[in-house]
């Protein structure tokens, strides 16, 4: 699994690859867990080159999958960082 | 429904001296079937399952009720709710298997979230890659469709219309009569106390059968030389349910002596007292001093039904391995019993493709709690019958 810590530079392309394999791999093994860490590192990737939309897309699949999980703290960071680019409710 | 069934429908609601049973159509016929789901299931409360399939904060069990999906959900509260189990986005059915769900009922199409209290929480991408908002989607008003929902005594009951009377109100009758077991806590006997009867006879059937211990020689021999038929008395409420009860319960499953424990505080009249009563619309109960049993009667079809039975005790301690053999036991009893049941049932599911069968006629003496269930299902006909004899008139 990727580090799950906040991300403070762009992923290499090393790095992106081996995340979009982990998640195909976790959506495979229904792992919603892994799947919200992933995709949120996917989404902090994104803010850090400047793509917000890519970003948001990100955070949101990431926040489904800490609601099934239960992750609700993950939840709700996800939430309000979703929220702050006006893309929550 | 045809002329002549309405007219035989009257015939139900005689005195039992005088009436004729249900016609043919109400256990033949797939449309008087259907009917049913609406007059006589969905507007009252109906059992349509447990609450110990259902333990866990975030648990939820899909139930198909008479072809309605619902899920009974037990919330963090701890609360169990019941709702109709499809996404208010596309009527994608949310839950197909009993599992923990965690936090949210997550559709598996476009996942939408729904708290476990139905609250419609997220809806992904609903404005776009991205974008969860929609200014024409208000979650506010999308939660879940919950039904009306009540449990008691571990038995999970709704009313799907919503305008059956208060739970407590229509209970009221049963709760009176069993007053000395209500409030007490129950513990279900786990696996070696549940089964399945997969039985090929519409509903109606199995209730009337279980109403009357007029049978009872005839079908159970076995209970003869401890259960007699002359052991047994009636019980009637109109309007609410009907049955037997025994005078001489006194159950001998093990040779040492050992015996499950008593419900506390109960009075003499249940130390070999017992009594079996079918609730309306569809569900079969026994109560006695050391166990309580549950059956209900899930209509597959007009001419099949699944019988759900399921055993609880009286002290978390009858639930330990030391008594597991005692708990088989008792299984086993009220298996073979139930068992014994099926070719009745069965039989006059046959029987009732007789094209001149008028119902049947009922003994005064020893029928009357099947004539009360009969006319019961008849009256939540009644306004059917208004509007036919309307029709006819005109």
């Amino acid at each position: 699994m990727m580090d799950t810590a906040d991300l403070t530079q762009p992923l290499t392309p090393h790095q992106a690859d081996r995340l979009d394999a982990d998640i195909l791999a976790w959506h495979e093994t229904n792992s919603a867990a892994e799947l919200a860490y992933g995709y949120r590192t996917g989404g902090q990737d994104a803010v850090l080159r400047g793509d917000i939309d890519a970003a948001c897309f990100l955070f949101t699949q990431a926040y489904v999958f800490a609601l099934r999980a239960d992750l609700l703290d993950i939840a709700d960071s996800l939430w309000l960082n979703l929220k702050s680019f006006g893309r929550e409710a | 429904m045809k002329p002549e069934d309405i007219s035989q429908i009257k015939n139900v609601m005689q005195p039992v001296a005088t009436a004729r049973g249900l016609p043919n159509a109400f256990y033949t016929d797939a449309a008087v079937h259907e009917q049913e789901k609406q007059l006589v299931f969905h507007k009252n409360w109906t059992c349509i399952g447990f609450g110990k399939d259902v333990t866990e904060p975030g648990f939820a069990k899909p139930v198909n009720h008479l072809g309605m999906p619902l899920v009974m959900v037990r919330g963090q509260d701890g609360m169990l709710r019941v709702f109709q189990n499809v996404c208010r986005h596309r009527g994608m059915i949310l839950v197909d298997e009993p599992k923990q769900v965690k936090g949210v009922i997550s559709c598996p199409y476009h996942a939408w979230c729904y708290e476990l209290n139905g609250k419609l929480r997220a809806t992904p991408h609903v404005g776009g890659p991205g974008n969860n908002v929609d200014p024409n989607i208000d979650r506010a008003t999308l939660g879940l469709l919950e039904v009306r929902s009540h449990v008691w005594m571990d038995l999970v009951f709704v009313n799907v219309t919503g305008d059956a009377p208060d739970f407590e109100a229509a209970m009221a009758p049963l709760k009176a009569r069993w007053s000395e077991f209500m409030d007490k806590p129950i513990f279900h006997g786990g696996t070696d106390s549940s089964f399945k009867l997969d039985v090929k006879t519409n509903w109606k059937l199995a209730v009337e059968n279980y109403c009357e211990s007029y049978h009872l020689p005839w079908i159970h021999p076995g209970l003869n030389s401890y259960s007699r038929l002359e052991d047994h008395y009636h019980i009637n409420e109109p309007g609410q349910f009907s049955g037997q009860g025994s005078i001489v319960y006194n159950p001998k499953l093990d040779d040492s002596g050992r015996a499950f424990k008593n419900f506390d505080g109960l009075s003499e009249k249940w130390n070999e007292g017992a009594e079996y009563i079918a609730l309306y619309p569809n569900l079969l109960l026994g109560i006695h001093r050391d166990h309580y049993f549950a059956i209900l009667i899930e209509p597959v079809a007009h001419d099949q039904s699944i019988e759900h039975i399921e055993i609880y005790y009286t002290d978390e301690a009858m639930l330990g391995d030391e008594w597991a053999d005692l708990r088989e036991k008792n299984a086993a009893l009220w298996k073979e019993i139930f068992m014994e049941d099926i070719f009745v049932v069965e039989g006059m599911q046959t029987g009732r493709a007789a094209p001149g069968f008028d119902g049947g006629k009922f003994s005064t003496v020893m029928d009357e709690p099947t004539h009360t269930f009969h006319h019961w299902v008849a009256s939540q006909f009644a306004g059917q019958l208004e509007g036919a004899s309307i029709r006819e008139a005109g």
